[in-house]
């Protein structure tokens, strides 16, 4: 097995080395790559000779190759490793035996270094600058099986944790951690204005309701006990009409879908493992932005499908059933807002993930005052307006309301000032 | 080599098992290594397609093997007081009824007692009569009324005992005799489904959880049970 990897090594460094575009540097920095040379050493660690200590920042160029800057200094060097200008090195795993071994036949590299190298490159440090994802958060860049992976938004330092999970389509993604553990959206999200809306959305109890597709005794024993609303649609394949029947008096309200899933489905099965019944998770997810019900999926990889209204809520991980409804009872009972909830209904063995649009469609009533009155605040509303969480909050509410010198106020939470209510409070103080 | 299927769930024999005090759960799930987290509660949410090799398998074979034991003792229990609940339901229900009739029959008046204590004695009798006719129904009645009564569940877990015994002797011919995996996955399924029925019925009798619980030894009970 060793010897295979050393040929494969072996290959791999001349095919590198025959390359003309691209450079393996190992002086103190490449002309032309100093924004990015100085971007790097501002999130590494002090340099190292040590392997199992290193750290690597990867950054995607103008000409759509990646540079590659690592702390790690390789035998007889006295600076560390970096790469640019390789088209061909797309795959950390080859980057990786470049900055281990950079210039080196394989025939000089002994089996120890070699050992070493093998037990320990996974577990190096990878940090993803923004620019190695798309808009969309997609990459070519091939970082199969890493576990230690962080994403840095140049604007946001420090990098955020990060977790990569299975598409179901055999690709994998990136996700950036949005809050402590474990919320998570897409690397390309900014991170700080979803905390924002979630944050201004308040978590009502009496306006969520648990729709639970999974046949267990232990978990419906666990749900009956709780105080959560349930919805009890008959199991068979007429979920989706029974349920818009329901949905039709929910508009503006949650539903908590807990369910077992198979490909892109809900799957139904009896106690005997056959499967009674299914629903297609993004049939569900239309019907629920059809009458404006907030969804929050919890299936295993519900995260994972591609939505076509991308404002879903899911889960990231294969989960056990009684584990979440724990969770979500304690969130349903102690949550003032989406953020809290989210937060108390997620754990490391149930990674939340939150799509870029998530509340986009759902309008909040806000009403106005007069910037004046602020001392006597809730006193008398110049106006009421129903204002949508889409877009960019912070640059909704100044482009419509900021320049008629008005305060935004939750009517239904005057008493005890709402998430909302304080956010818009802060942005108008930030004006 | 495994056997491809789509799931062999054992869900509904967890949770009975999930019903015992802590320490008898765990020592039967430290039987168990092998089936590693499908042994807590709940259920996986995830791609159900797996092999399943023939020793796990056999494990599963074993864990429904010693949790029918489980459900049998459950069962019986639960039909003891299904049972006494409802005969003294048919007790109340029937001195009721005598009430009533003699309320209504003129025997009192035939006694001789004045008329207006006639009619007070009849009333009262009259009342008694509705009262335990509700009292009856109100002791025949289960937790959940979608569920049907407590006659019902009596019908239903009687079966369900049976059910459970015929399985578990099946199985264990199966480990002894060392037969096919295709028949142990069969078995395997139809008692968690079995299970499932027993966890609806028995769910309906909160006082037989805290029973099962103070009994310490249910292996010699299941013998029983089995008539051996």
């Amino acid at each position: 097995m060793k010897k295979l990897y050393r040929i494969l090594l072996l290959i791999i460094l001349i095919s590198v080395a025959n390359a003309n575009a691209g450079v393996i540097c190992l002086n103190p920095g490449i002309a032309g790559f100093e924004p990015a040379a100085k971007r790097a050493k501002s999130l590494l660690t002090s340099p190292t000779n040590q392997f199992k200590s290193a750290k690597l920042y990867i950054e995607k160029d103008i000409d759509g190759d990646f540079y590659y800057h690592s702390n790690y200094i390789s035998r007889d060097q006295t600076n560390a490793t970096k790469i640019a200008g390789f088209s061909e090195i797309n795959d950390v795993d080859l980057a990786m035996q470049n900055i281990a071994f950079p210039g080196r036949k394989a025939t000089d590299i002994k089996q120890v270094e070699l050992d070493e190298f093998m037990q320990n490159y996974k577990d190096v440090e990878i940090i993803l600058d923004q620019s190695v994802f798309n808009s969309k958060g997609e990459t070519n860049l091939k970082f199969r099986d890493y576990s230690n992976v962080s994403y840095s938004r140049r604007d946001d330092p420090p990098p955020a944790p990060t977790l990569v999970y299975n598409r179901g389509n055999n690709t994998k993604k990136l996700l950036a951690r949005t809050e402590k553990c474990c919320i998570y959206s897409e690397v390309a999200t900014p991170q700080k204005q979803i905390m924002k809306k979630l944050q201004m959305k308040s978590y009502k109890p009496k306006e969520t309701k648990l729709m639970s597709l999974i046949i267990d005794s232990s978990t419906e024993k666990a749900i009956k006990k709780s105080n959560i609303k349930g919805i009890s649609v008959e199991l068979d394949n007429n979920i989706l009409s029974n349920l818009e029947k329901e949905m039709v008096q929910m508009k503006g309200q949650t539903l908590v879908v807990l369910g077992h899933v198979e490909r892109d489905s809900y799957v139904i099965r009896n106690a005997m493992g056959n499967e009674i019944a299914s629903v297609e998770i993004n049939k569900l997810r239309e019907l629920s932005n059809k009458h404006k019900v907030q969804l929050i999926d919890i299936g295993c990889n519900t995260a994972a499908l591609p939505s076509s209204q991308s404002n879903s809520i899911g889960v990231a991980a294969r989960f056990n059933s009684l584990h979440a409804v724990e969770l979500l009872i304690k969130s349903h009972n102690s949550s003032k807002n989406y953020a809290e909830f989210l937060h108390n209904i997620s754990s490391k063995n149930m990674p939340i993930v939150i799509d870029t649009k998530i509340f986009d469609h759902v309008d909040v009533k806000v009403k106005l005052f007069s910037k004046r009155s602020w001392s006597n605040m809730v006193k008398k509303p110049v106006g009421t307006v129903s204002l949508t969480l889409g877009g960019s909050i912070t640059e909704t509410a100044m482009t419509n309301y900021g320049n008629q010198e008005v305060v935004l106020v939750n009517p239904r939470e005057q008493d005890e000032k709402s998430p909302l209510q304080r956010a818009l409070e802060r942005m108008v103080r930030e004006d | 080599m495994g056997l491809e299927i789509d799931s062999l769930p054992i869900n509904e024999l967890v949770a009975i098992l999930n019903e015992l005090d802590t320490s008898k759960k765990s020592n039967i799930k430290n039987k168990f290594p092998e089936l590693g987290d499908e042994i807590d509660p709940g259920v996986w949410a995830g791609e159900n397609v797996c092999i399943e090799n023939g020793e796990i398998i056999l494990t599963k074979a074993r864990f429904a093997s010693e949790v029918l034991g489980i459900a049998i003792l459950h069962s019986k229990e639960a039909l003891k007081i299904i049972s006494s609940k409802i005969q003294r339901a048919n007790k109340i229900r029937l001195l009721g009824q005598i009430g009533a009739v003699v309320g209504s029959s003129g025997t009192i008046l035939a006694m001789g007692f004045g008329k207006e204590t006639v009619a007070q004695v009849s009333a009262v009798l009259a009342l008694f009569g509705s009262i335990s006719s509700i009292l009856s129904a109100h002791t025949e009645k289960t937790i959940s009324t979608k569920t049907g009564n407590i006659n019902e569940v009596y019908l239903n877990l009687s079966g369900q005992l049976q059910e459970a015994i015929f399985l578990r002797n099946n199985i264990n011919a199966h480990i002894q005799y060392k037969s096919g995996t295709t028949e142990l996955v069969n078995l395997i399924s139809m008692s968690n489904e079995l299970c499932r029925k027993i966890n609806k019925n028995t769910l309906q009798v909160p006082q037989l959880w805290h029973k099962i619980s103070e009994i310490e030894e249910y292996k010699n009970e299941i013998l029983m049970a089995e008539g051996k």
